[in-house]
Order: C-alpha cells, then structure tokens, then sequence
C-alpha cells in the first residue's frame, strides 16, 4: 500500500559527532614555548652585544629586526593556527593520520608564499644593507614556518621534545653569534641574524623530522584542511583578532610621537614596547594553570557531560551533570584568577624594584603597572574564549576577540589623543571589556548549555561547500574528484 | 470545478492499486479539472512519470520528502508560540489528542518561514523537554531528541508547502497526504473527501512493531503519532469512502463518525479482460496441464515464500501442475534471489518467474490463480482475475473474502480463502481446484458475475462523481 512513513529512518544519520577540544588550551600553552625562547635569546644577545662593546645603533637595527620577525609572522600565523588546531583535532578523533602531514604542507604551501609577499613588499624599499634585508626576511619566513609546526607539535603533547629542539637551536645560535662576530668579517647586525637563521633551521628541521616520523603516512591529500576553513571560518578570525589585538596598542605607539625610527626601516616605541615585553612575562602561571586544570577536573566533568548526551543518558542525569560541569569549570576559573591574581601583584611590586635598574624610566614602569593589570584582564580573557571553543561557541568567542581588537584599537587611539599619564589604560580597559564580555557569553552559554549542544547540530548533517570546497575541487587531481565527490555529497 | 487530489508513495511515480485507482477516475472525470499534490519519498522521481497525465489534470505539485535533506537552518531563534499551539506541539510528542487547527493555524500564518530553523529554535526544545519529562523521563534523551526531530520535520516540511487552491480537496490516503488535505480544507474552507484503500495507522503501526530502527520504548510513541494524523485527518474530512466492509469497522473502531463512511469499491472494465474471447478453458481430461499463476510484485509482503513451498506440495500431489510467478521482480532483487534459491532447493522445476509482463497473455492459459499476501486493501489483480472467469487460492487479507465470498449478494463463491502463511490449507485448497474442474468454473464464472455487478469500474467512477457534485453543493 501507499505509504511513505519509513524511508524517513534513513535520512537521519548518526546524532552528530563530539571531538576533543582540549587541542586549543594546547596549542596556547605550546605558543608560550617560543615566546619564552625567543626572549631568552633575545636578552641573552642584547647581553653580548653590550659585552662586546657593539654600537647602540647596531644593538637597535638587530632588535628590531628579530622584534619586527616575530611579531608579524606571529600576526600572520595566527589565522591559520586554530584552523589547524580544529582539522589536526578532528583528524585524530577520525583516526583519519594520513591527513596531517599532507595538511602541514598544504598550510605551509599558502602561508609561506603569503607571508613572502608581504616580507618582500616591506623590504623592497628599505633602506637597510642588502644582507640584513636577506638575514632579517630568512629569520621572518623561518618563524613563520615554526608557528605553523608548533601547532602540529602541540598535538603530540611531548613538551620535552620540543624544549629540546629549542635548547639545541638557541644553542647554535649563541655559538655561531660568537664564531661569526670573533672570527669572521661579517658585520654584527647580519652576523647576529645569520646565527638566529641557521639556529632556527636547526629548530625547525629537527621538528619537521620529529613530525614526520610521528606521522608518517600520507594521503597526498594537500588541501583537505581547507574544508575547514568552510566549515569553521570564524576560527581564523578569532585567532587572528586576538592576534592583532595584542600588538595594535603597540603598533598605535609606533605611529605616536613615543615612535623611533630606526635606520629608516622600523618605527617602534621602546618605552611603551619594552614594558609591554616585560608585563606579558607575568601571565606565564595562568595558561600552565589552565592546562593542567583542563586536563584534569574540568575535563572530567566535560566528559562525562558529553559522554551522557552521545551515550544513553537521561535529561536527569544530563542536567546533573551538566550543573557538575559548570560548578567545576567558575570554580577552576575563580582558582586561576586568584592564582594570577597573586603573580601579578608580585609582578608589580618586583617591577618597580627591578625595571629601573634594567634602564627602564619611571614613565615606562608606569605603563608597566597598566599593562600588567591589563595583561591580566586578557589572560582571563583569552581562557575564556578557549572556553567557548571548547563548547563550540565560536561566534561567542568571536564576538569577544572582536570587541578586545576593536577596544584595544579605539581606547588606545583615544589615551594617546588624551594624555601621558593614561598610556596602557586603552590595553587595560580593552581588556577588562573583553574579559566581561567573555564571561557574560560564558554564563548565558552555559545557562543553555543543553540547547546549545543539542540544537546547535543541523537537523540534517552536512558538510558546507563553499568557496574552499570548490578550491580543492580543482586541486584535486582528475582521477580522484569522483570519490571526494561524492565524500561531499553523503 | 477544480478536484486537489493529494496521493502518498503512488500516483504518477508509482505504479499499484491506488495508482491505477487514480488513473482511472481522472481520465473518466474528463469534466472535472484535477490538481495533482503528490508526496514522494525520493526526489529522484520528480518528474518521472509511470502513467499517462490524462489532458484534464491541469497542474501536479510534487514534494518529495528527502528535498528537506537540502534544507538548512541556523539555530538560535526565538518564535512567539501562543498557548495552544505549544500544547498540541507537545501533544503530538506525547501522543496526548491533538487539536490539528491550532497546529494548521501557525504553519498558515506564515510565522515559521524555515521549518529547520524552528525545530533548532528554544521554543522547540523547550517544548521537547517538557513532553520528555512528562512521559519519557526514563529514555536516553538524545535518541529522544532525534527521534522526535525525525518524527516531525516531515510532516512540518509538508505542512509548509503552498497549498493549491481548489472547489473540492480529495485525499487517496490517510497519513500525510490526508493531513496535508486537512489543512487546506481548514484554511481554505472546501470540502474535503477522504478515500483510505487501507488504513494508514494500522498499516503504519504493522510496518513500526517490525521495524528495528525505532528502539522498543519509542514505538509507542510512533505508533500513537500517526493514529493523531489519521484520526485528525478523519475530524476534518466531509465523507470517507473505503473500499470493503472490513476496514468501515475498523475506521468507525477508530473514532471515524459513522455518518461519513461509504464503502466504494474498486472497479476495473470487466471488458477489458472478458470480452474478446472465453478465457475459462474447458479442461475434460486430468491429463491435461493445469496452468496455475499468481500475479504480483516479488516483495516479501506478498509472502511468496510461502506460496513457493505450497506449489511444492501441490506438486507432489498434481504431477501435471506447472506454476507461473507473473510480475516485476526488481523491486526487491535479494528476495527474488532467495525465492529463486527456495524454488531450486524444493526441486520445483515447473515453476517460471515471468518477470514483468502483460497479464491478459497470460491470463487466458491460466486455471487457478493464487495469492498469499500478508497484507491488501482490494487487489485489482483478484478482480482482473474474476473478470476473466479464474478461480482463486487467496489468504484471509484486506478485502480479498469480500471479493470471493460476498457478503450476501448471493452470487456464491469465486474461490477459496485460507488463513495466512499456512502452507497446509492453503495447498490443500489448490489440490482441491485442480482436481475438481466444475468447481473451477462454478467458481470462476461467480466471480465473473459478481465482478460484473459490483466492480465495474463505472460504477465507482460515478460514485465518485456524484460525490464531489454533493460536496460542491454543501457550500
């Protein structure tokens, strides 16, 4: 007889899929390393550089050019990086390895060209020596392709690896300094930068290989990671936004008349810059605090409220679980925030103690003090929007890293306009704002946690298919379209 | 005068009895203008017709229930739900009598512009939340959550569709295509006649207690949402008409007002398989080969299982017995397979599977005709078959003794009726027809009559006729 009831069964696939997001708070924690490295070396050249007695110059031209390295291959990276963190994350829940090293070139193939462009365009016009801008543009493309792999190497969560291949390169790099400036003719500046290059490759082939011996098939499949960016492209922003909303304020002072310009290739502005330095060093405690709490209790309770929705739980047990969840979560956050709470006073107070004796002047560690309160606020903040993710709420999280971005960008103009006395008040209050923000989505998504998880997941599940699906469409060799195809269609 | 005829899972994509049943009474209608609203399950059949569009169906909606595959929703929305209409939501979850007007009333108004977006809405969920509480607090929430979702986008999905405007809505089943013809009747206040050839919730509920994709504690729940469509669809309809007797009482067991039914049987043109020639052969001696045949699609609801083991015993017993399985064996090619195998390993070797082919060629050959359904409304291959004088083997199913036996019309007996699946009675009744030659034709030239009396196909086609010139009357 007529009737069409029950074909409807098999329109309705799977309920929909829960995957690991801890990869974020790992990926942030991995992030740290070179952070850590980067200043390590940095102070331990500046020392040498004083040592041998190298002009003041030179010391400016070599800082600004590993500074300048750092902070825009951090800035272009970060798009990709939590792009990446999601697709490594969801192959590894699809036990889908064959996907990842492929993807790591796939990545490396757009974001070096990318950045290459953009390296050559600043440095085609410069007036610095040839050898610098080659020394300068090598390190820039060489961090580039670190950030990148860090995100792969975060995965694997084997720290003592990766803190090994770094001692190893800043090794090298301290060595060569020495060989190249004593014995050689190279002038200081490319001399110094040249030791960073050839000590960062050393870095980066020794992760490359890590990685590659890790995951050693591969599908060939270069641009799968695109799909992501159809799927979750508010990923790329977020990441990018928080990114951008770190250095702006930094970038605002460059173009205020704190702004110095050195060799007339790079502006920057040492009294706003280096207390900037110095107050981020104080929210090292929140993030290793964060993991090792996500790793934990949080994840746990995270857990079990998943497993109860994707097994064969009851709204009762849901619900308890979900109270359980929450409970455990403010209580790890009201933890870190004491916890940070204490270090950045003791930041403060040591500040005052030791940053004039480093040179810095009274007007600097004023800026310091802000700074460090502020770099609390977005510490709490960034958690927070890992947070969201973690929960999938990723236009909650966008909205946040938006409104800091924006804030960052607006207060700062306004206290520079304004008066001396507030520089690094437009960082703080930006902060704050973002922070609140962050905690209000926090609580009115937890709030509806379960309509959120539930709801959130399309009646009918499917792949988007947007302007990245149809890129790798062509890229995709002839004789493989037909299957990747169909993939799409089912 | 324009007729909306809403037809399920059949006409034009699908060939069987509703089908013919509709094909017929259009193209003898060709005063009346039709609009055809016909619910799929494939979009695949779009536009792919199985039958001739007779010149008077002026225009034909389609709406196939897997587009809504392509439907996206963003999540997130909150929608103003009036009282009423939150509670037979949460009704039609819980299975609790649903006020159909509340639910026809939102999805006219037009306030729910993407169905998706209201069943990801807060509303939904809240609503969903509140009927698990109240009856399924006990059941895994999320098979809860997705089953409901699949429950009710369907038939939201069709509620949302435009709704033809038209003097009379006719419904060919109960189930969606029945809902949807409710609605419009509700909304654009016409009139509204029902035909169930079988009856859509207990066919539903058969299909749901056998089914092993809906989990034990949820079948209830399944099986009580779609007796609410059916017996809202019976609320809202003018008259109902069905095929036999058996399914008026069990549509009256159903809350159906008596007032409305009518029984209006199938009909076929008697001359169409009688008159050329006389098909009933006289067979004087034993040596004779006895042609017996069942005409049918290869499906397991046709159990022809069990209608290969019965020529089995037959065989043993009538050596000159051949048998014929006549009908498309694509449907269902694993079954075919295994009937094949069945076929083989009980060494019947004198049985043909035809596959598909024109019946009356070989109508004329056969003796004995034979069917063993499970399930049947009233098969247009019984009255074929009484048309052309053959005697039947049928199982107790659908309409199938109203056809042989009547109910009074004293015209006698066309055949013989066994209970279903039993393999004994049915092949001792075969037995029987083979050895009794005057029995063969008693019965044939019965059924012949009473086919002639009651099934002719004028017969319900003027039915039909003079009930939608009531209905227009009415308003």
């Amino acid at each position: 007889m007529a009737g069409i009831g029950f074909e409807l069964k098999k329109l309705f696939k799977d309920s929909g899929f829960f995957s690991n997001l801890k990869a974020y708070a790992y990926s942030a924690l991995v992030s740290l390393g070179p952070f850590i490295m980067c200043t390590i070396v940095l102070v331990a050249i500046m020392q040498f550089l004083q040592y041998m007695n190298f002009s003041f110059k030179d010391q400016e031209l070599f800082i600004a050019s590993v500074v300048y390295a750092f902070i825009f291959s951090q800035i272009i990276a970060s798009g990709f990086k939590m792009i990446i963190t999601r697709f490594i994350a969801d192959m590894l829940y699809s036990e889908k390895f064959e996907f990842i090293m492929p993807s790591l070139y796939g990545v490396l193939s757009i974001a070096v060209p990318l950045s290459g462009i953009a390296g050559i365009l600043f440095f085609w016009n410069s007036p610095l020596q040839t050898e610098i801008k080659l020394t300068a543009y090598l390190l820039f493309m060489e961090l580039i392709v670190i950030f990148i792999v860090m995100e792969y190497l975060s995965t694997l969560k084997d720290y003592i690896k990766i803190v090994k291949s770094f001692l190893i390169g800043i090794i090298c790099i301290v060595a060569l300094s020495f060989v190249f400036l004593t014995f050689t003719n190279l002038a200081p500046v490319p001399g110094l930068l040249l030791a960073m290059d050839i000590g960062y490759f050393v870095i980066l082939a020794s992760l490359m290989v890590y990685l590659k011996n890790f995951f050693g098939k591969s599908s060939k499949k270069y641009y799968e990671f695109l799909k992501h960016f159809d799927n979750y492209p508010s990923l790329f922003f977020i990441s990018f936004f928080y990114t951008l909303g770190l250095y702006i304020h930094n970038f605002l002072f460059w173009g205020s008349e704190l702004g110095v310009n050195i060799g007339s290739a790079y502006i920057y502005a040492p009294v706003y810059d280096v207390p900037t330095f110095y107050a981020f060093l104080s929210i090292m405690p929140s993030m290793v605090v964060f993991v090792v709490s996500v790793e934990t209790s949080f994840y746990d309770k995270y857990k079990t409220y998943y497993s109860l929705i994707t097994g064969k739980g009851n709204f009762t047990d849901i619900e308890n679980a979900k109270k359980d969840m929450t409970r455990t979560l403010w209580s790890e956050i009201r933890n870190i925030m004491e916890i940070q709470l204490f270090f950045t006073l003791v930041f403060i107070a040591a500040g005052s103690y030791i940053l004039p004796d480093i040179g810095l002047s009274q007007f600097s560690v004023d800026i310091f003090n802000l700074l460090t309160v502020g770099a609390y606020f977005n510490i709490i903040m960034l958690i927070i929007i890992l947070v969201l993710l973690y929960f999938e709420d990723r236009k909650g999280a966008l909205f946040v890293s938006f409104t800091f971005l924006a804030g960052n960008t607006i207060f700062t103009y306004i206290t520079i306009k304004y008066s001396e006395n507030t520089y690094g008040l437009g960082f703080l209050l930006a902060a704050f704002l973002g922070m609140v923000i962050g905690i209000i989505e926090l609580v009115v998504y937890l709030k509806n946690i379960n309509y959120h998880t539930f709801c959130g997941q399309p009646i009918v599940y499917k792949e988007k298919n947007g302007l990245f699906s149809h890129i790798i469409y062509f890229l995709t060799p002839k004789s493989d379209r037909v299957s990747s195809n169909l993939k799409n269609r089912f | 005068m324009k007729i909306c005829l809403f037809l399920e899972g059949s006409y034009p994509h699908i060939t069987g009895g509703v089908s013919t049943w509709a094909q017929m009474l259009i193209k003898n209608m060709p005063e009346f203008e039709f609009i055809i609203y016909s619910i799929g399950a494939e979009e695949k059949y779009r536009g792919s017709y199985k039958y001739k569009l007779p010149a008077n169906v002026t225009s034909i909606h389609e709406v196939f229930i897997d587009e809504m595959l392509k439907e996206r929703g963003s999540y997130g929305k909150r929608y103003r739900l009036g009282k009423d209409e939150i509670i037979n939501l949460k009704n039609l979850i819980t299975g609790e009598k649903v006020e159909w007007s509340h639910i026809f009333n939102l999805m006219a108004q037009r306030r729910i512009r993407n169905i998706m977006d209201f069943f990801m809405s807060y509303n939904f969920f809240d609503i969903l939340k509140e009927a698990y509480v109240e009856k399924f607090h006990s059941t895994p929430f999320t098979e809860f959550f997705w089953t409901i979702r699949s429950m009710l986008v369907p038939i939201f999905f069709i509620l949302k569709s435009e709704l033809p405007k038209a003097d009379v809505y006719h419904s060919a089943a109960n189930g969606y295509a029945g809902l949807f013809a409710s609605m419009a009747k509700f909304i654009y206040k016409k009139p509204f006649l029902l035909t169930e050839h079988g009856i859509y919730s207990r066919e539903r509920e058969e299909e749901i207690i056998k089914s092993t994709w809906a989990r034990g504690y949820f079948k209830d729940m399944w099986i009580k949402f779609f007796y609410n469509i059916c017996s809202g669809v019976y609320e809202f309809s003018d008259e109902v008409f069905t095929l036999f007797e058996k399914n008026r009482e069990i549509e009256i067991e159903l809350g159906c007002s008596e007032q409305k039914i009518s029984i209006v049987p199938n009909g076929i043109d008697i001359e169409e398989f009688s008159g050329k020639e006389d098909y009933a052969r006289k067979k004087d001696s034993d040596d004779d080969i006895i042609n017996i045949a069942t005409i049918t699609r290869i499906v397991p609801i046709k159990d022809i299982k069990t209608m290969i083991h019965s020529f089995a015993h037959v065989k043993n017993s009538v050596k000159n017995a051949k048998f014929y399985i006549i009908g498309p064996t694509d449907e269902d090619a694993e079954y075919y397979e295994e009937c094949k195998k069945l076929a083989a390993r009980l060494e019947l070797d004198s049985l043909t599977f035809t596959g598909k082919a024109d019946v009356r060629n070989y109508l004329k050959d056969m003796d004995i005709l034979v069917m063993t359904s499970i399930s049947e409304g009233q098969p247009f291959v019984i009255l074929e078959g009484m048309a052309a004088k053959k005697p039947f083997v049928t199982t107790d199913v659908g309409g199938c003794s109203e056809l042989l036996y009547g109910i009074n019309d004293g015209f006698g007996k066309a055949g013989l009726i066994e209970p279903v699946m039993d393999i004994d009675k049915i092949s001792n009744a075969i037995i029987k027809l083979c050895r009794n030659g005057d029995l063969r034709k008693e019965m044939g030239e019965n059924g012949f009559k009473r086919v002639s009396a009651l099934y002719n196909y004028r017969n319900c086609v003027n039915s039909y006729k003079s009930a939608y010139k009531k209905l227009l009357g009415k308003i």
